[in-house]
């Protein structure tokens, strides 16, 4: 057991140093905008590649949250009807329990908090920006609605395609699942589809 | 290391390892997290602009960890070829990438 503490030190160590040493020699000295990415693009997606790899190697497990989201549903269904929910095929094999993926899911949360608030980017706004240039300032409940209805759809399509952005989209695309490159398409063509018109 | 892991753990030590996992998934998504907001991918203007096709970030990233993610993945499967490394706790993802790929 000791060897996974060791494991679970070293990860922590290697993405600290690594955090520190990155952010001194790509973060911009002056950051106009607050919509511009603090760090390079291609950085920040080296070391994702090399998250995935410590995931892989240390968990067994791709980087993806629609499992958990799936699973956070159905620990409330256990609240709300546990016969029913536990009854599910699903939920037999995908149990509705706080695991490695829940967890995941937690720390984007943390995580994009303390980089929000360690690079000046913490805004405190009911709509974004561009949203607001488009459909006006006192849009505020037409964004929450279609933010709601929008988060429903994408967790239901995520589930149907069997991952998300991260799950199909980085983890199954580096393993060049064919299936998943199809996915990672059809995300950005629908969000297209929808985006253009809404926008453009 | 990989060789003592594989040695048969004990039932009682199960408990222990899921706890140790999630500590460590949450150290993952802590970093993950991190990143993704640093690469901007947490801003509303940099996601629609990928979608308006008026900023490219998005796929840099994409594509970049992809990239860098894949030789990982394709190493790991030449090592367990050669000399079956670590077989028994990488079922799953990696054999499926061996078996569909012939060398």
């Amino acid at each position: 057991m000791n060897l996974t503490r060791v494991q679970a030190c070293s990860v922590a160590a290697l993405t600290a140093v690594s955090f520190s040493t990155a952010a001194s020699a790509i973060e911009p000295a002056n950051i106009v905008h607050a919509s511009e990415p603090a760090w390079s693009p291609y950085l920040v997606g080296g070391l994702i590649g090399l998250l995935s790899m410590a995931t892989f190697y240390w968990s067994d497990k791709p980087i993806g949250v629609s499992t958990a989201y799936a699973r956070i549903a159905g620990m409330l269904g256990k609240i709300v009807a546990p016969r029913y929910t536990l009854g599910l095929n699903y939920f037999k094999e995908t149990q509705p329990v706080i695991e490695w993926e829940v967890m995941l899911l937690a720390g984007i949360l943390i995580g994009s908090l303390l980089a929000a608030w360690s690079g000046d980017q913490l805004v405190s706004r009911w709509i974004p920006e561009l949203w607001q240039t488009r459909f006006g300032e006192d849009s505020v409940i037409p964004r929450l609605v279609s933010a709601f209805v929008g988060g429903i759809a994408m967790a239901f399509g995520a589930r149907l395609a069997g991952g998300c952005t991260s799950g199909h989209g980085i983890s199954g695309a580096l393993q060049l699942s064919i299936g998943s490159c199809i996915a990672l398409l059809c995300f950005f063509l629908g969000g297209m589809a929808a985006a253009i018109p809404l926008f453009g | 290391m990989s060789q003592n892991e594989a040695a048969a753990p004990p039932q009682n030590e199960k408990a222990q390892t899921q706890t140790h996992q999630r500590l460590l998934g949450l150290l993952f998504g802590i970093a993950f997290g991190f990143l993704l907001q640093k690469g901007g991918v947490g801003q509303y203007e940099v996601l629609m602009g990928a979608l308006l096709l008026r900023d490219i970030t998005v796929f840099k990233i994409i594509l970049s960890a992809i990239l860098v993610g894949m030789v990982g993945v394709f190493v790991h499967v030449c090592l367990q070829r050669d000399c079956s490394l670590r077989s028994s706790r990488m079922r799953g993802h990696f054999h499926v990438v061996a078996k569909a790929s012939p060398i």
